[in-house]
């Protein structure tokens, strides 16, 4: 269905068209700021492995593990960036919102600067302003594209849990009216189920524990033919060992990717060599779902997306600096897109006319 | 016999549980569900519920420093998984091996509290703070290699969550267990609970014990009979940090997932709102408070969110749930406080 | 820097605390190991003294009444928080809805004050626990207002705000139309290091009125009730009252400064903004060198000059020293957390020290 790819492996063929062309070392870095390691892996690791592949290039900058609490230090951590002459460009990666005051300092200071999102959840005109490239997955479409998904799956209820001050977020509630649209005009019950909220008061374990009631009793209610999707990456992990134990549906994580949720509730062993393969991971969750009975329910895009967008941010930008592509130039960056990730990837301005802020969806893989 | 009546706040609590309960039946929530989760919220918590009676009663504090215990029981876990452990022997060895971590790190842990009579709690709650985010440093870096257990793409240092499905999930839940009707009854669990409960009993009726409850009641009065205040201080913290390790490997067994970095950090405020909530008459707490508390405090998250989801605007059930157990925590730190003033 | 002819005779050479040079050492330990430019920590450093000041300030009066650490101007904060929310609501502009903001923030964090301070009174000895469960209570009706009341119970005026279900405020509001109005006036700039003179000035005036404020008979009624309770009672002085006077003015100075905070920023996270602003102004005290039962307003000033000098600098310096990303990070929270609690096992040492002496 789509190539075999290595992300190493394509990197180092970006590179070598890169540094082909240049020749010699660069003499300019590229700031990526990610959310921590326990946080969040994927983002994390795509800039591990760049920094790797382009040693002395990188200036990797962590975000605190509670980053809507210590908005502080996070701005300070970006806004050091400015200062250091050799940055060029900053790549930022992590779903947070609030991080916008730091890309205001860091413009202020430096005009030159060139800021990719990839993503972050501020108040997306305000950002169009301030940021030269906006990527994001499509949220508001999501809303539509998952529920279809599930009714193809076979679905006939959708469950969508979150909890309060996820659902304060704006692109959270917008997606979650939409997949209820889409639902009404699928003929497919929607619920929504509110879980305690692990962001205030509450821990992530009570959140976690509720789900691990509550699924189970919504699908004696509903049936085995139920789509459940969650709003918040550490539901994955207990709605995926819970759909294979009941055997109801689950359309895609909200951040999809073979490597959330699967690998601990499947039990995966994935070897070093394999880590970063797409195509072997794809395949051991494929036999363990089969091995379970399970073939057809499960479902996510073949590749990661929080590995994805950071990865292709830094060679936008770096491109950008070589002068080598426009930031906003859309051919360019489908092209650059389809190199790396391999699969087909649609580019959609958030809103229309907008041209400097785009939204992506990838092709699914059922397991 | 008054004194095993219920006080206002339980009462309150539990004519709102029963409330809930009933409206639950309502709405079509089984009461077998309902009851079988209930056990399961039991076998998760009470444990380290019951772990913070020692601690009380020898006069150093309610235990906010419950993530010391926690990380010796996850230390346990992670090093017992790594060498392979299996099924339930492997759940018994995952206590085992935590235990010396628990009793060192315990000791330090009261000694620490010793020096800072007066303020337990709040050294306690910074205590176990920095030794979470100490631990992260140590989860990063340490030397594991199961591919089930290391980061996926880094492949060194641990994951955030490791799944036990292949070692010991709900090794000791399925062990004896059978149903009567829809009823699970996890004789196993229930056991070994049971044993932890038996041994605080008979411990506090040894000479041992009975010194830890005056060193609690009268610390002067104590220490003129010949107390080692600062010796039978420790042995409290030892034992209540011993006990939530255990309490975490039942946790992790139970709930199928072993949680590390940032998982402990809040560890103490439900627990202690559970035995808050289970109320005491004086300075003591004796375990059929923790009991009632546990069971009081995990039926009010039970019933009141599937209620209200239903019921309500489904976001007020959290926010008002978090409203009514802050007051009750509250509400029983002024009674605590009363009492203490009067004596 | 501020020193009374009160706090020379308490302060000897022999009770120095030895917390602010433990900071001071690892700042700059720290800053050698981070690589950063000492302009970027400078201009740092001096920001976070405009935005931290008052909510640090706030700390100093609880802890001379004797009731601790107060972990509850976390309600100072969220009262701040209502206040610009009020503003934005009703769409007052530009200096008016600043004002707005402080006046409408004020009065809600009296009436806050008030609640807390008579609940206080009834654990004594256990305040500084219980302000940290007041804050998680506060937390949980902060939420239901703005989360469930907007847009329901109480009309909204400005629907930007509003939620698209049309109940709940956004989790994130822009403070556009004020900022930068008071931030950049008297802007001075040497050798690249930018002073914002008003806002130094604000958080002077600040400490100066809280420095008035101890020296009255108010203030010597704070300390007669810190230092002991029973006697003040004896002496006449109603010991409740006056411990309600001292949140009461603790939750004022913290909603005033997380105003400050907050439109410094230039955004409001609504629903967690507030957090851990009582965690870091608490270390930040007692890396200056207040102890749980004494403080001036000189720990204030050196503590967040030491706290935040060593936060800005420990990412990097752990990353650096470990050679690993992700370390960087658990350090320095561990720095945060590991502080308050090493401050308070030194405090206790101090005070036996002052006890036994």
């Amino acid at each position: 269905m789509f190539k075999k790819w290595y992300l190493m492996g394509v990197l180092a063929m970006v590179i070598s068209l890169g540094t082909a062309i240049a020749g010699f070392a660069a003499d300019y870095k590229i700031g990526i700021v990610t959310p921590s390691l326990s946080r969040s892996e994927e983002e994390f690791r795509a800039a591990d492995a760049l920094s790797k592949k382009y040693p002395g290039m990188t200036k990797h900058i962590i975000l605190p593990d509670n980053f809507s609490k210590e908005q502080e230090t996070g701005i300070t951590q970006i806004a050091s960036l400015a200062f250091d002459k050799d940055v060029k460009a900053i790549v930022i990666s992590c779903g947070n919102s609030g991080i916008l005051p730091a890309i205001q300092k860091v413009k202020d200071k430096r005009p030159d600067m060139i800021v990719i999102t990839a993503p972050i959840w501020d108040d997306p005109d305000m950002m169009a302003k301030y940021v030269n490239l906006a990527l994001d997955t499509d949220w508001v479409r999501r809303g539509e594209s998952i529920p279809l998904k599930a009714k193809k799956m076979g679905a006939k209820t959708f469950i969508h849990y979150s909890f309060p001050s996820h659902i304060a977020k704006e692109v959270i509630s917008k997606r979650k009216d939409m997949m209820k649209q889409t639902c009404e005009n699928q003929q497919m019950q929607f619920v929504e189920v509110l879980t305690p909220d692990p962001q205030a008061g509450s821990n992530r374990q009570v959140m976690l524990q509720f789900l691990q009631e509550d699924i189970p009793r919504q699908i004696a209610k509903f049936g085995k033919d139920t789509a459940v999707f969650g709003t918040n990456c550490p539901m994955q992990d207990v709605i995926i060992a819970k759909a294979m134990e009941l055997g109801f549906i689950m359309p895609e994580q909200c951040c999809p990717t073979p490597l959330q949720g699967f690998p601990a509730a499947l039990g995966l062993e994935i070897k070093p060599e394999e880590s970063t393969h797409f195509d072997m991971i794809n395949k051991m969750i494929k036999d363990k779902v089969k091995a379970g009975n399970m073939t057809g329910r499960l479902s996510t895009w073949p590749i990661s997306v929080s590995i994805f967008l950071p990865t292709f941010g830094f060679e936008v930008a770096k491109a950008a600096i070589e002068k080598k592509m426009e930031v906003t130039n859309i051919d360019q960056l489908k092209t650059l897109a389809k190199d790396i990730s391999g699969v087909n990837v649609t580019f959609n301005p958030m809103k229309p006319g907008m041209t400097n802020y785009y939204l992506i969806i990838m092709d699914s893989i059922i397991y | 016999m008054k004194k095993y009546l219920p006080h206002l706040p339980q009462i309150i609590i539990i004519s709102f549980i029963v409330t809930l309960f009933f409206i639950a039946l309502k709405i079509d929530i089984a009461a077998s569900t309902i009851f079988n989760d209930l056990v399961v919220r039991l076998i998760l918590n009470s444990v380290v519920v019951v772990s913070l009676i020692p601690m009380v009663n020898s006069g150093a504090g309610l235990n906010f420093g419950v993530p010391v215990g926690a990380v010796s029981g996850l230390l346990g876990m992670v090093i017992t998984a790594n060498a392979g452990g299996k099924g339930l022997l492997g759940f018994f060895c995952s206590i085992a091996v935590s235990m010396p971590f628990a009793i060192v790190a315990g000791a330090i842990y009261g000694r620490i509290l010793n020096k800072v009579k007066g303020r337990e709690e709040i050294a306690a709650t910074f205590i176990g703070f920095s030794i979470v985010s100490i631990m992260c440093l140590f989860w990063v870096v340490a030397p594991f290699t199961h591919p089930q257990m290391v980061w996926i793409l880094g492949q060194s240092g641990l994951r955030n969550t490791i799944g036990l499905k292949d070692f010991w999930e709900k090794s000791l839940y399925h062990f004896m267990q059978f149903r009567i009707g829809e009823l699970i009854i996890p004789v196993g669990s229930f056991m070994f609970i049971g044993m932890i409960l038996l041994f605080l009993f008979l411990f506090s009726r040894t000479k041992t014990g009975m010194m830890m409850n005056a060193a609690g009641e009268n610390e002067s009065f104590a220490r003129i009979n010949g107390v080692n205040i600062e010796g039978i201080r420790i042995l409290s913290v030892i034992i209540s940090t011993t006990l939530v390790a255990i309490g975490t490997c039942i946790y992790a067994q139970q709930y199928g997932f072993i949680e590390l970095y940032d998982a402990p950090l809040m560890a103490s405020f439900p627990a202690v709102s559970a035995l808050l909530l289970g109320g005491s008459s004086g300075k003591r707490f004796f375990l059929r408070h923790a009991l009632l508390g546990v069971v009081l405090y995990q039926s009010l998250y039970l019933l009141s969110l599937p209620v209200a989801n239903m019921l309500l605007m489904p976001q007020m059930a959290e926010i008002i749930r978090m409203i009514v157990t802050s007051c009750i925590i509250l509400y029983a730190l002024a009674k605590i406080s009363h009492v203490s003033e009067e004596a | 820097m501020i020193n009374s002819p009160i706090d020379n005779r308490q302060s000897t050479i022999r009770t120095i605390n030895p917390t602010p040079f433990f900071f001071a050492v690892l700042s700059i330990v720290a800053f050698y190991y981070s690589g950063l430019n000492l302009q970027f920590v400078a201009n740092e450093v001096i920001i976070r003294v405009v935005r931290n000041s008052l909510l640090v300030l706030a700390l100093v009066i609880p802890v001379i009444a004797g009731m601790g650490l107060n972990f509850s101007i976390i309600i100072g904060a969220m009262c701040a928080q209502a206040g610009w929310i009020i503003m934005l609501d009703l769409k007052v502009p530009g200096i008016y809805g600043i004002s707005g903001a402080v006046f409408s923030g004020v009065i809600i964090s009296i009436i806050c004050g008030y609640a807390i301070g008579t609940y206080l009174n009834r654990v004594k000895g256990r305040e500084m626990i219980a302000t940290i469960i007041i804050g998680i209570l506060g937390a949980g009706i902060y939420e239901f207002i703005f989360l469930v009341g907007y847009g329901s119970f109480i009309r909204s005026h400005n629907s930007e705000m509003l939620l698209s279900r049309g109940v709940g405020i956004r989790d994130m509001v822009d403070l556009a139309p004020y900022r930068n109005i008071i931030d950049k006036l008297w802007l001075m700039d040497i050798h690249g290091i930018e002073f914002p003179l008003f806002m130094l000035f604000i958080a002077g005036i600040a400490a100066v009125v809280l420095k008035f404020m101890l020296s009255t008979r108010l203030g010597q009624q704070f300390r007669a009730v810190g230092i002991d309770r029973m006697s003040a009672e004896l002496a006449g002085i109603n010991t409740d009252n006056t411990r309600i006077k001292a949140i009461i003015i603790s939750t004022v100075f913290a909603c005033l400064g997380q105003i400050i905070f907050l439109q410094n920023i230039g955004m409001v996270n609504v629903y967690t903004a507030h957090m851990n602003s009582d965690i870091f102004s608490c270390a930040a005290i007692l890396a200056g060198g207040a102890t749980i039962r004494e403080a001036k307003i000189r720990h204030v000033f050196i503590g967040i000059f030491l706290f935040h000098s060593l936060y800005i600098v420990t990412p990097q310096a752990g990353q650096n020293m470990f050679a690993n990303a992700a370390l960087g990070e658990y350090f320095r929270s561990f720095i945060a957390y590991g502080s308050i609690a090493m401050a308070i096992l030194l405090n206790i040492r101090v005070e036996r020290q002052k006890a036994n002496t």
